[in-house]
């Protein structure tokens, strides 16, 4: 991730700094100052992870712990359930088998009586029997008069008092009438001492019709007495209740009397089978047979009140039902007020809650003290690291951790800081070096960053600009120039920023100073595309990074430049002048010549007249004046020569006759310097007669290649000069070449590499303008100039032109 | 070529490259009463010298060949002692100097007087030098050592300037000193003075 690479202009701390400080994430360490942009999401922090861990760990072992309790809870309150159940189940079979036995009892009578005799014998036996079993024995008449036979709670004999059609006795009677079987008949208030009166009623059958009804009073004291004596838990109270929902009998702390109704809350919490649906005046269609308590039901009434001893209050009330077989419609009611059943459950599951909760708090306090032996390091280490990745190296210090991976790590981030150090003194090591050698250079340097401000420069360039050293950076540099010339370098980035450049450009200041400036500039690339992606905000890839400028003062270089091409121009002239000297003085000779012929020619005219006048003569004189005229003439066109040749125009070459032209080339060069011992040749290819050439040209290379071998030569023992002509093909170019041969000393392989350059000459007072001049002439021409080494000595220099068509036509046989 | 019979016309034979130089310069001695004949080269010449010749004028350059200098030096190996005058059309002083050792009677510069040439010719047929060594040395000894010193560097041929920076003085005043030479001497060309010079023995 971290990358440092040894051309990058940028101090390695800062990218350093960048990639760290993303992975670094949001330490609180002011990572910031940095400015470096982040990469990626950045995470939760380890803290975040630490709770996540411990709720991890928590949640299962209290989803397990409440589970625990919940079925703890449960298993108590089915316990409780099934006692209160049982408790209702087992109270109502004693008060069934109770009633049972009188049901026995009045069946027993009735069997009695259906073979006995008449009423008196009849009353007398029940008194007997209701005297011996200490309870009242009632015999009715049939439905619908009901009359009363027995009662022996009267007196024997008494008129009995009619019994109230529809209440007390009646309802049962007519249902035994009805159904011809036992029934147990609601309570009603008795005359008796002891109030209300319940009893059990059996059919008497005569001549299998029934004739009358025995009914054997139901003990109502025993039946409190087993309710009573049944062993409740604490706070429940227990009823029984008849058909229409009279107590018949109840326990101790029941504040409700016998016949009084059962509060009402509790009917609307029983199932519909359980009702005593049966009213006083409406008789049951049929039996029960099944000898048990029918059904038990235990249901948590609302909260309606519970007339109990202790207050019941007004909680909800736990409710068992128990049905009676023997008696249909009566009913075991058995209330449990709420606070004796929320003890029962809430005293296992409250301790076992407590310790729960105390475990999960010692878990917690040992996970914080944990999470903080982790916390501590882990912060110290993130702001170590943020703070190297600052650049800030901090000391190199140990801090100590219980966690052995912190002290590890600890231990790896000062040898990374040290091999940091190291590397940064090194890369600084390369910067200064590459600072000293920039700073160096003459010329100025700068490199822009992406938004035109100078993020590298030398010293040439602070002086350039006139700024004390280190003055250019983070400077615009068209800022600094005057208006015209910011334009012109403003324009010059945005080409470079456009395609890249390298592009080089003339720049001329203003007064003061007139520099001209060459300023060269070219763009830094961005990064390669990689496949991590790079800071959002940094350059993208392709994306021009900065501007690199080297500005070269070329004020002098200019000047001397312009001078050469003066002095260039200069030494041409003279060249010329020298070239037209050399000739004239041929020229000279040979126009003397032609004056010195006609001088002789006239003398001796003139001394022919004065001595001899005969008319024999007169041909002679006349020849002789004849041959001065055709001197004078010769001496003129020489003139004529001379002229042409010192006022050279450019000439378009026309067809020349070849052996001629160098011919008189050779005259010219050769004329005041013919030496006695110069041996002189001339070779001309037969078959080329005349070419297409500029004379003057021709003549001119000639005469300054004959006066250097002439002069190459002197005070050799043997002198030889070759003048040749020949013809050859070049690619698909005709050319002609004229060589002049010498034998002097030759020239040495360096002088011959730079022999045509100006200024280079063997001789000892040449100026070396001669043969710089010939090159001239001959690329002017179209042509080449060249030297090699002679076959055994000497040079020899090659005129090579090119001969357009029109010469063929030219060359004859 | 006319007169090849009669001794008293003596035979000037003229070497000369160019024809018309040669047949006008020929010309003008049969005009001046001596026979002539025209030879175009040195070796020309060296093959059929005349043995009637009494005097030779020759050209010193000659393109091709043996120049006129050479020419004398050949004729002198030959034992020849024919008075030689040499022709120049580009008299400097180094060449002068070489043609008077060399053993030429006089050198003349082109073009020249009528006179110049005959009287040279008449000079050399009477086998007179044109100067006499005393007449020379006479007339160098009325030089002033500066002027001699001056004549000196002219006859080892150094030009002007050179002169007047070995000398100490300056070209304006070698031009002066140069001009009295001239005057004392009695000449009116460099290569005169230079003769003169030479015959007195101030160059050797």
């Amino acid at each position: 991730m971290v990358r440092i690479r040894a051309e990058d202009a940028f101090p390695p701390s800062v990218s350093l700094a960048a990639s760290l400080a993303a992975s670094a994430g949001n330490a609180q360490a002011g990572i910031s100052a940095v400015g470096a942009p982040t990469s990626g999401r950045v995470g939760a922090s380890f803290r975040l992870h630490l709770i996540g861990i411990l709720l991890a760990a928590l949640v299962p072992a209290c989803l397990v712990a409440g589970f625990a309790v919940h079925q703890e809870v449960n298993a108590f309150r089915t316990e409780w359930r099934r006692g209160l159940e049982g408790s209702a189940r087992s109270l109502g079979l004693t008060l069934n088998a109770a009633i049972d036995a009188r049901i026995g009892l009045a069946a027993t009578l009735a069997a009695m009586a259906a073979n006995g005799s008449g009423p008196p014998v009849f009353d007398s036996r029940l008194r007997d029997v209701a005297a011996r079993l200490g309870t009242a024995v009632f015999a009715y008449g049939p439905p619908p008069a009901i009359a009363p036979l027995v009662n022996t709670n009267q007196p024997s004999g008494f008129p009995l008092p009619l019994a109230e059609l529809g209440r007390g006795p009646t309802e049962a009677v007519a249902r035994v009438f009805g159904e011809a079987g036992p029934q147990v008949g609601d309570i009603w208030p008795g005359t008796s001492p002891s109030g209300w009166v319940g009893a059990a009623f059996a059919p008497v059958f005569r001549n299998d019709e029934v004739a009358a009804a025995i009914a054997v009073g139901i003990d109502m004291p025993v039946l409190q007495h087993l309710l009573q004596g049944h062993q409740l838990r604490p706070g429940s109270v227990a009823m029984l209740v008849d058909g229409v929902g009279r107590i018949v009998a109840r326990s101790e702390g029941l504040l409700l009397g016998i016949g009084e109704a059962m509060p009402d809350w509790i009917r609307p919490n029983l199932p519909a089978e359980m009702l005593p649906a049966r009213s006083l005046a409406v008789s049951r269609p049929a039996g029960i047979e099944a000898p048990d308590v029918t059904g038990v039901h235990v249901a948590v009434a609302p909260a309606k009140g519970m007339p109990a001893a202790d207050g019941g209050g007004l909680a909800p009330q736990m409710v068992a039902v128990a049905q009676l077989a023997r008696a249909p419609g009566w009913l075991l009611v058995i209330c449990q007020p709420p606070a004796g059943y929320a003890a029962a459950f809430s005293r296992p599951a409250l301790p076992l809650a407590a310790a729960a909760v105390c475990s999960l708090g010692v878990g917690a306090w040992l996970a914080l003290l944990l999470a903080r032996r982790c916390l501590r390091p882990i912060a110290v280490l993130t702001t170590r690291a943020a703070a190297i990745a600052a650049g800030r190296l901090p000391d190199p210090e140990q801090p100590s951790s219980e966690v052995r991976e912190f002290t590890l790590l600890s231990m790896s981030l000062t040898a990374a800081q040290a091999a940091l150090e190291c590397q940064a003194a090194a890369a600084q090591q390369g910067l200064d070096l590459l600072q000293s050698v920039i700073d160096g250079t003459p010329d100025a340097m700068l490199v822009q960053g992406p938004d035109g401000r100078v993020v590298v420069a030398n010293a040439a360039a602070d002086r350039a600009f006139a700024l004390p050293r280190g003055g250019l950076v983070g400077r615009y540099p068209p800022a600094l120039l005057p208006p015209d010339l910011a334009v012109q370098i403003a324009a010059h980035d945005a080409g470079i920023r456009c395609d890249g450049g390298p592009v080089t450009r003339d720049y001329r200041t203003g007064p003061p100073g007139h520099r001209q400036l060459l300023v060269t500039k070219a763009a830094l690339p961005g990064p390669e595309p990689g496949p991590e992606p790079g800071p959002k905000s940094g350059p993208k890839s392709g994306q021009v990074a900065g501007i690199i400028t080297l500005i070269q003062d070329v004020t002098a270089q200019r000047r001397t430049e312009a001078e050469l091409r003066r002095a260039e121009g200069e030494m041409q002239r003279l060249g010329r002048r020298a070239t037209a000297g050399a000739m004239a003085s041929g020229l000279a000779h040979e126009l003397n010549q032609p004056l010195t012929a006609a001088t002789n020619y006239l003398r001796a005219a003139e001394r022919l007249l004065d001595t001899e006048t005969s008319p024999e003569r007169l041909p002679v004189l006349r020849e002789a004046v004849r041959a001065a005229a055709e001197q004078t003439l010769r001496a003129g066109e020489i003139i004529r020569r001379l002229r042409d040749f010192v006022t050279r125009r450019d000439i378009a070459p026309v067809l020349e006759p070849l052996a001629a032209v160098i011919g008189e080339g050779v005259r010219l060069g050769l004329g005041p310097l013919h030496p006695s011992g110069l041996l002189f040749r001339s070779e001309m290819p037969a078959d080329l007669r005349e070419v297409m050439v500029d004379r003057l040209a021709v003549q001119q290379v000639l005469v300054n290649l004959l006066r250097n071998a002439v002069e190459a030569m002197q005070g050799h023992d043997r002198q030889e000069l070759i003048v040749s002509a020949a013809l050859r093909e070049e690619d698909g170019q005709r050319l002609l070449d004229i060589r002049v041969a010498d034998t002097g000393p030759g020239l040495s392989r360096e002088v011959l590499d730079r022999l045509f350059e100006p200024f280079v000459s063997t001789k000892p007072d040449g100026m070396g303008v001669g043969l710089a001049i010939c090159r001239r002439i001959a690329e002017s021409q179209g042509g080449t100039i060249t030297v090699a080494a002679g076959k055994e000595r000497g040079a020899v220099f090659t005129l090579s032109l090119p001969l357009p068509d029109a010469t063929a036509a030219g060359r004859s046989a | 070529m006319t007169t090849g019979d009669r001794p008293a016309v003596p035979l000037v034979p003229v070497v000369e490259d160019d024809a018309a130089v040669r047949d006008s310069l020929s010309l003008l001695l049969r005009a001046a009463g001596y026979a002539s004949v025209g030879f175009a080269s040195a070796e020309a010449l060296l093959a059929g010298l005349p043995a009637e010749a009494r005097c030779l004028i020759a050209d010193v350059r000659m393109p091709g060949g043996l120049d006129g200098v050479a020419m004398v030096e050949a004729l002198r190996r030959r034992g020849v002692s024919l008075p030689v005058i040499l022709v120049s059309g580009h008299g400097d002083i180094p060449l002068a100097v070489r043609a008077m050792k060399a053993g030429a009677v006089d050198f003349i510069e082109k073009p020249y007087e009528d006179t110049a040439i005959l009287g040279a010719v008449a000079a050399a047929l009477r086998g007179l030098p044109p100067a006499p060594e005393a007449e020379a040395a006479r007339q160098i000894a009325l030089l002033s050592p500066r002027e001699r010193e001056v004549l000196i560097g002219l006859v080892a041929g150094k030009p002007n300037k050179t002169i007047a920076h070995e000398l100490g003085i300056s070209p304006r005043t070698v031009e002066v000193h140069r001009a009295h030479v001239m005057d004392k001497l009695g000449v009116r060309s460099l290569s005169a003075a230079v003769r003169t010079a030479l015959m007195a023995g101030l160059g050797d």
